[in-house]
């Protein structure tokens, strides 16, 4: 409709316009009018393209960590992983600590599902420059917990909704040990919640090596690798020792207290070679 | 252009017949209904596809357990005298079905509060495997091969698909409109009626004693309190500290809605008292003391005998059998026949 509007409005324009090189003119100004506005209306829509991936990987002793192979955790428990998910969002990059860079990316919320390896990454689109900070945010807006049916990352068929307390898990780990005296030696922790004072969201600051710093540009796609050291989650403010707790499937102090485990297992942002 | 316009105006005629909103009428003098209708307005596509869900086995592991099997019309939507309702597998549920009216003025739902949004209430019993049993995936892949559903999805929200959100969208447009503003009480205040010689001074005693509590209109002020019920040594049962982890908290549960007492008993979130009789015994002579506590609770509520056959001819002015024999409201397959 708009764009029909100003083909009219561009022959109003001109109305005595005869000679055949000044109709021309005329018709590739509207041309390059109708151009524009199908240009405009598309920015509004696409968002630009990914000049930044963040690769997420679970590190276990200084080594990369597999899904459904058996470890020993650093108190020595032999353990196996089968699910490690979390949401995260809110990505952005600074330098220094100056004001951040929002990054721009397909959807709110990223969820990180290592079962998925498609799902590890995170491509965003951030203003061309050198940083040395990556700004994330782990868990879901209080906002967004109580808004009732979603769709996308946030569908409860997502497996990451609490039916019966509602509200989402921001972070879960299931897995095997014979440590544990649950049921089949599984051991759990579903860990979110957002009632005060107990509420699983923060924004998480990470740096590059010291006296490093990554550069996004238009013409290529910068690489960064997030590792998140299980290393640092047991051995954490609190201590998690899979024999004395398996399991942790509801808000509340104990998840909050493995929440801030979590957080504080994002150790850095590690830039990996280029070829 | 004209050809455009005229084509426009056709779309937008054929998008308002199928989503032709379904009244939603605020009772008088009732508070504005807390629900965010704007993002899932009722049409009566939706409240149609609703109610047919609601109804319809599909949503339970094994087909045996519709909504409706644990919230009964005739029982104002409870379950019909049963301390605690069935669920799949000769289970038990947790706790007493609460009855399901009014909904659109609570913000918070289930006896402990633990559900902060009417449209994500459904999942609780769905994925119970005490109740429903069933997974949200199948549920959504049995109704995309069904005969009926998608056409009716389509309808109801304008385009082709079954997701999660349009099924829990569409059960909420039919319960958010269950609306019961039309008992004896209701009639007495638009002046349509007048309470008996009995019914009378029970409302005077009920605005002494219950309505703090018990605030009308809605007949709750849907607040969270321990009224005094020991918690019982299987259940284990806390109320509201399960969900704010609270130790405050401990032995409080929503203050239910004493509209249509008459159909929802038994009463209690685990449906201990059988009468009406036995509730207002446990007020004036049977509150278990304990540190929550309501304080308005520490010395019982004083009723004499007098007082509670009174206040029990009152609460029978709160039934509303327009709401219970609704016909809109029954199970679509069932709504021709007679009962």
């Amino acid at each position: 409709m708009r764009r029909l509007f100003f083909i009219s409005a561009a022959r109003d324009i001109y109305p005595a316009v005869s000679k055949p090189d000044a109709l021309s003119k005329t018709l590739r100004l509207a041309c390059g009018m109708i151009l524009m506005i199908i240009a405009t209306s598309f920015r509004t829509t696409i968002p630009p393209a990914p000049n930044l991936i963040l690769r997420f990987k679970i590190t276990l002793h200084g080594q990369p960590l597999e899904l459904h192979k058996d470890y020993p955790d650093p108190f020595g428990e032999s353990f196996k992983l089968d699910i490690f998910r979390f949401y995260t969002g809110k990505i952005s990059a600074g330098l220094n600590g100056a004001p951040a860079e929002k990054g721009i990316s397909a959807s709110a919320y990223q969820l990180i599902d290592f079962a998925d390896s498609n799902s590890t990454s995170v491509a965003l689109h951030i203003k061309n420059g050198d940083y040395n900070e990556i700004h994330l945010r782990l868990g879901i807006d209080s906002a967004d917990q109580t808004s009732g049916a979603q769709t996308g990352l946030l569908d409860p068929l997502k497996g990451m909704f609490w039916t019966w307390n509602s509200g989402y898990i921001c972070f879960k780990i299931e897995g095997v040990s014979p440590e544990s005296n649950e049921p089949a030696h599984g051991f759990a922790y579903h860990i979110g919640g957002y009632r005060s004072p107990y509420q699983t969201i923060r924004t998480i600051k990470l740096a590059t090596p010291p006296g490093r710093t990554f550069h996004v540009n238009k013409a290529e796609t910068t690489i960064l690798v997030i590792p998140i050291d299980l290393d640092r989650f047991f051995q954490g403010i609190t201590p998690i020792h899979i024999r004395n707790t398996p399991a942790c499937t509801t808000p509340g102090e104990l998840a909050h207290k493995l929440f801030e485990n979590f957080a504080g297992s994002f150790t850095g942002i590690e830039i990996p070679d280029k070829r | 252009m004209k050809a455009m316009l005229i084509i426009a105006l056709l779309a937008s005629c054929c998008v308002m017949l199928t989503h032709t909103p379904f009244p939603f009428v605020i009772p008088r003098g009732f508070p504005p209904p807390v629900y965010p209708f704007e993002k899932n307005p009722v049409t009566r596509a939706g409240f149609e596809l609703g109610r047919k869900l609601f109804y319809d086995g599909k949503l339970s592991i094994d087909g045996n357990f519709p909504c409706a099997s644990c919230h009964q019309q005739f029982a104002a939507f409870a379950t019909y005298e049963h301390r605690l309702s069935h669920g799949y597998n000769n289970q038990f549920s947790y706790r007493n079905a609460p009855a399901l009216f009014n909904l659109a003025w609570q913000k918070e739902f289930h006896w402990d509060g633990g559900i902060s949004n009417l449209e994500v209430q459904p999942l609780a019993p769905m994925l119970d495997p005490h109740e429903m049993a069933e997974s949200l995936g199948h549920v959504i892949s049995k109704l995309k091969q069904d005969k009926q559903y998608p056409a009716l999805f389509n309808k109801a929200f304008g385009s082709p698909g079954i997701n999660s959100q349009r099924i829990l969208r569409a059960l909420t447009q039919f319960t958010v409109s269950l609306v019961s503003a039309n008992s004896k009480y209701d009639k007495v205040q638009r002046g349509e009626a007048v309470f008996t010689q009995y019914e009378k001074p029970g409302y005077e005693i009920f605005q002494q004693k219950c309505a703090a509590c018990h605030k009308e209109p809605l007949f709750t002020d849907l607040s969270y309190r321990n009224t005094g019920l020991a918690a019982d040594s299987t259940l284990k049962d806390y109320g509201r500290m399960r969900i704010t982890g609270r130790k405050e908290d401990s032995l409080k549960f929503r203050v239910p809605s004493l509209r249509n007492v008459y159909l929802t008993f038994p009463y209690g979130h685990d449906g201990r008292f059988a009468t009406l009789s036995d509730v207002l015994d446990h007020y004036s002579r049977g509150v278990t003391q304990s540190a929550t506590l309501d304080t308005s609770l520490r010395k019982g509520i004083p009723l004499s005998d007098n007082d509670k056959f009174y206040l029990i001819q009152f609460l029978g002015t709160l039934t509303d059998t327009s709401f219970v024999n609704n016909p809109l409201f029954k199970d679509p397959g069932m709504a021709n026949s007679n009962p």
